[in-house]
């Protein structure tokens, strides 16, 4: 009579399972439903030898032991019950060759429970077609299994795979990685509490939610009872497990797996030699920036100019149509130009969202962080900073939290304290208003000098950033190590409903975000200008009317002399004169003092304050670019937005740290008041010093 | 609408609900959106 073993396919989802499945079986399968539950169960027998039957189920994919799904608890729940009459003898964990290192995950914690297991990789056919080799004897003996190489496709390595299952009894049932190394003290009691379990699975137990049966059930509750951690300090042991086995994974992949794209034969390699090739990688990415920011400026400056006009053209019928009045003028001269300094950026930051999602849906992106994180570890930094850094050109806030994926502590830390230097959503409207006022619109090579500026703005950004990074690195006395492996995505023409939604979902968070604060602070900026205390704001008229008796002003004139006097001598001016000696040397009035103050809470204020504070009080249709282009310098006479303020103007918001929300995520992040204080502070300092510096030497 | 006094008081209005949203917004500590834990970093997803 033949014996019959049992054996478990498990593998991540798309590996081939299911043909490996069929290979083993032919058209001896049956498929049924798990107990209980609609997850498909898919059995047949495999004849091994005369005297060896295997009975063969097909599990569910699954990436992990970490159940997040019914289709996931199924494995785990047969891995953990040895009375289940479906439990493995020898599990087979079949991995797409393409991708073994996120394969090797699961694969590790399936050793881990001491089961004999077989790695089958799978799609090896395709191995000299994508430049790998692979070294089977290391990774063999590392891996402490038996590895067959198979390709379902090409129908070969079956019966490798065949003879290796034959053999089960041989194979090391050794754990990759002991239990204990994910918290020494944690287990060391688990093990006196149990000492007859193995740790893995009592781990597993404690920290799955899932079903074990009746049989044991008894044993189980006793381990969950086992509580000396509260769910977050498990959560964050599980974290710590995963890192701890992708670096396991990473060191035999290092020796084991070699791919070389230069002997890659398909289009994909073929692409990938090019776009992240040493020289012609950074050029075309530079190119691609170039072509960005012109579009930016060529596509974006009609529908502006539209949404420029149309709110100053809807303050001056606003002040028409309604009777007149404080709150009338709250809303013509406060609110609606604190709006119209948000909705104009609208096209600008669409396009730069199109097309940073178009390269993202491309999968360029991907290349682009492998391409940096060759820039990055000279730095100080892992590939994973990339991420960030690339993100924060949106907004700071998600780019600092998505820092949470960054091993070392060293590596977060500087990342998180250096990402507010790349260029946001919110700096852009800054720098657009003052280009648009001190840049001329020539071009050079058909590449706008604006267009220019703007990308030159960017580069400064991120190289700020790269360098405070190198400092800080230098600096921070932590020891730390990580390793970076970036799995790069097929190349695919961006799906048109992908990028729309991005764009609009990114489009309408920035201006209904910032639309909100805008809004708030336009009007407490308006009551601001437009009441003062003592004579010299009560009695304006009265004192201009005296002051320009023989210069027989007429009444335009006058109501603007007025206007400016009540301005001067409004809470606001009086606050502005205060703080204009310490911004005067860097070329600034006390009205962009003002601004610079207000947006200490979000760069993106700037424009909506100085396009509140130089409506009030005036009477004239105009748009928020032209109010700023005819603002007369109080003391040197000529443009106040000139090249040399402008500049500095523009340098002061590439340096500085206006954003509270980025200060309290910061804080979150790295539970101390110590690093947001810090960055507040030197980046406000460098801001100032850079600013004033290119002001002393430009002007 | 002509009579300044009640311009006068939608200016209040307005300015009371600008700085209670400025207030809430920076200073005031904020809600929690779920009980999810997230562990130590608990990001309040």
């Amino acid at each position: 009579m033949s014996k019959q073993i049992n054996i478990a396919l498990i593998g991540n989802p798309n590996t081939g399972k299911t043909s490996v499945f069929n290979a083993l079986t032919g058209l001896n399968q049956q498929v049924g439903n798990y107990p209980g539950i609609t997850v498909e169960k898919k059995e047949g027998i495999c004849k091994l030898d005369r005297n060896l039957k295997a009975h063969v189920i097909d599990l569910p994919g699954t990436y992990s032991l970490n159940a997040s799904s019914l289709d996931e608890n199924v494995v785990i729940e047969l891995l953990l019950n040895r009375n289940d009459k479906d439990f493995p003898d020898v599990v087979v964990v079949v991995s797409d060759v393409e991708n073994l290192k996120r394969n090797l995950l699961l694969f590790t914690q399936i050793k881990d429970l001491e089961i004999p297991t077989i790695l089958a990789i799978n799609m090896a056919d395709r191995m000299d077609y994508k430049g790998i080799s692979l070294d089977i004897p290391y990774l063999e003996e590392h891996l402490k299994t038996k590895i067959a190489l198979i390709s379902t496709r090409k129908k070969t390595g079956i019966e490798d795979l065949k003879a290796l299952i034959e053999n089960y009894k041989e194979m090391s049932s050794e754990p990759c990685l002991k239990a204990s190394e994910i918290d020494n003290d944690y287990f060391n009691k688990l093990r006196k509490a149990f000492p007859n379990q193995l740790l893995y699975k009592l781990w597993l137990v404690i920290t799955q939610d899932v079903n074990f049966g009746k049989t044991n059930r008894k044993e189980i509750n006793a381990i969950n009872s086992f509580k000396t951690k509260t769910k977050g300090d498990l959560k964050r042991l599980q974290q710590k497990e995963t890192i701890k086995r992708y670096q396991f994974i990473n060191n035999v992949l290092k020796i084991g797996q070699t791919i070389d794209v230069n002997q890659a034969k398909d289009l994909r390699s073929k692409l990938d030699r090019i776009l992240t090739h040493k020289i012609y990688g950074y050029l075309i990415f530079f190119l691609i920036l170039l072509v960005i920011f012109q579009a930016i400026y060529d596509w974006s400056a009609i529908p502006m100019e539209f949404i420029d006009s149309t709110f100053a053209q809807f303050s001056e019928w606003t002040k028409n149509a309604l009777p007149a009045g404080d709150f009338t003028s709250l809303l013509a001269e406060g609110i609606i130009p604190g709006l119209g300094g948000i909705v104009i950026f609208i096209p600008q930051i669409a396009f730069l969202f199109l097309f940073i999602a178009i390269l993202e849906e491309s999968g360029y992106m991907s290349r682009v962080v492998f391409l940096m994180d060759k820039i990055m570890r000279r730095f100080g930094l892992s590939g994973k900073s990339i991420v960030p850094l690339i993100s924060g050109t949106a907004c700071a806030i998600p780019a600092i939290m998505a820092t949470r994926n960054i091993e070392s502590w060293k590596e977060r830390l500087i990342t998180i304290l250096v990402t507010p230097f790349t260029t946001c959503a919110a700096r852009l409207p800054v720098y657009l208003i003052i280009i648009s006022l001190v840049i001329p619109e020539g071009s050079f090579l058909g590449l706008g000098y604006q267009a220019l500026t703007l990308m030159l703005l960017y580069l400064i950004g991120f190289g700020s950033a790269v360098f405070s990074a190198y400092l800080l690195n230098k600096v921070l006395k932590i020891q730390s190590k990580t390793f970076f492996v970036v799995e790069m995505p097929n190349y695919k023409l961006p799906l048109f409903k992908n990028v729309a939604l991005t764009v609009l979902e990114k489009t309408k968070s920035f201006v209904v975000g910032a639309g909100k604060i805008i809004l708030a602070i336009s009007i407490v900026l308006w009551v601001l200008a437009s009441y003062g205390p003592g004579e010299n704001f009560n009695n304006a008229e009265k004192i201009v009317s005296q002051k320009f008796q023989k210069d027989n002003l007429n009444e335009s004139e006058l109501s603007k002399k007025i206007a400016s006097h009540k301005l001067e001598h409004s809470f606001i001016g009086i606050a502005g004169h205060a703080i204009e000696p310490a911004i005067r040397p860097l070329g600034y009035d006390w009205k962009i003092g003002i601004a610079i103050v207000s947006s200490f809470a979000a760069r993106e204020v700037f424009v909506g304050t100085l396009a509140t504070i130089y409506s009030v009080g005036s009477d004239d249709e105009e748009t928020i670019k032209n109010r700023m282009a005819g603002e007369v310098n109080p003391i040197l006479g000529g443009p106040l937005f000139n090249f040399a303020s402008g500049i500095s103007l523009l340098l002061f918001y590439a340096f500085a740290m206006q954003c509270m929300s980025t200060l309290a995520i910061v804080k979150r992040e790295t539970n101390s008041w110590k690093w947001p204080a810090y960055q507040l502070v030197v980046m406000t300092a460098l801001a100032y010093l850079v600013a004033l510096a290119s002001y002393q030497f430009l002007k | 609408m002509e009579n300044p006094f009640i311009q006068k008081v939608l200016v209040v209005v307005t300015l009371i609900l600008a700085l209670g949203y400025l207030v809430s917004k920076y200073f005031l500590p904020k809600k929690k959106k779920s009980d999810k834990d997230c562990g130590n970093g608990n990001c309040g997803c």
